[in-house]
């Protein structure tokens, strides 16, 4: 993987895509409503078909728990609930914010990340936490996720 | 029933690898692992893109097997993920 394919922006592209940000933001809060509500929300195929959590399995009920203040049980059930939903209020708020806006702000998140890389790093360490988890504790991971 | 149950969830992994396979080729790699990290994004992205990859079967196929499979759970049970799970003893 090059720096420049890291340093790609992701978030911004999401953030332009009006139709995409509405629809994301549609189905995570539906998503996050179910769940909250004790319904059966999105199965995961890969959960399912393979009996081992994919890398964003838990990430749901995280968020759940920091939504509450629970801090210490998100970080437990997935250490990157916060960026989730950090991530989930910028596309919500450029999902209702006037076009101008959206723009300015899609602009500031390019500049960042092709900067930083933020977002090609987060998804690589998210991609490590998730086999470090399943390599070094699968026991106890899939026990959590399985509930 | 068990049987079935994986039967319906291999057919939705294995059209959401096509549909993922898609987002990789044609958004790049960071895009294709968010589609890995977060299936229902490559859910949103496979529909809204369903026309113009010629892809909408797939997407049909996908979501009936998704609907199946939550039915077919929520009136069976599903089957049991004990896979990677130790066995606790007294």
């Amino acid at each position: 993987m090059t720096r420049a394919t890291v340093f790609r922006p992701i978030l911004s592209t999401i953030l332009r895509d009006r139709k995409l940000s509405i629809a994301i933001c549609a189905v995570a809060f539906l998503q996050l409503l179910l769940v909250f509500a004790r319904l059966p929300g999105w199965p995961c195929p890969f959960l399912h078909a393979s009996g081992l959590p994919c890398p964003g399995c838990g990430m749901t009920r995280a968020s759940l728990f920091l939504a509450h203040g629970q801090l210490k049980q998100a970080i437990i059930t997935h250490a990157f609930a916060p960026f989730f939903l950090i991530a989930l209020s910028i596309i919500t708020f450029c999902a209702a914010s006037p076009r101008t806006y959206v723009a300015s702000i899609a602009n500031k998140a390019e500049a960042l990340e092709r900067y930083t890389g933020i977002t090609g790093l987060l998804l690589i360490g998210l991609i490590v936490y998730w086999l470090a988890r399943l390599l070094f504790m699968q026991g106890a991971f899939v026990r959590m996720i399985q509930g | 029933m068990q049987i079935i149950g994986l039967i319906l969830w291999l057919g939705c992994l294995i059209c959401g690898i096509i549909v993922l396979i898609k987002l990789f080729q044609e958004k790049g790699i960071l895009h294709g692992i968010l589609g890995f990290i977060c299936m229902l994004y490559t859910f949103i992205w496979g529909w809204m893109n369903a026309t113009r990859l010629n892809i909408k079967n797939i997407m049909v196929i996908w979501t009936l097997l998704i609907l199946a499979s939550i039915i077919v759970n929520a009136m069976f049970g599903g089957f049991n993920y004990s896979f990677g799970t130790p066995v606790t003893t007294p």
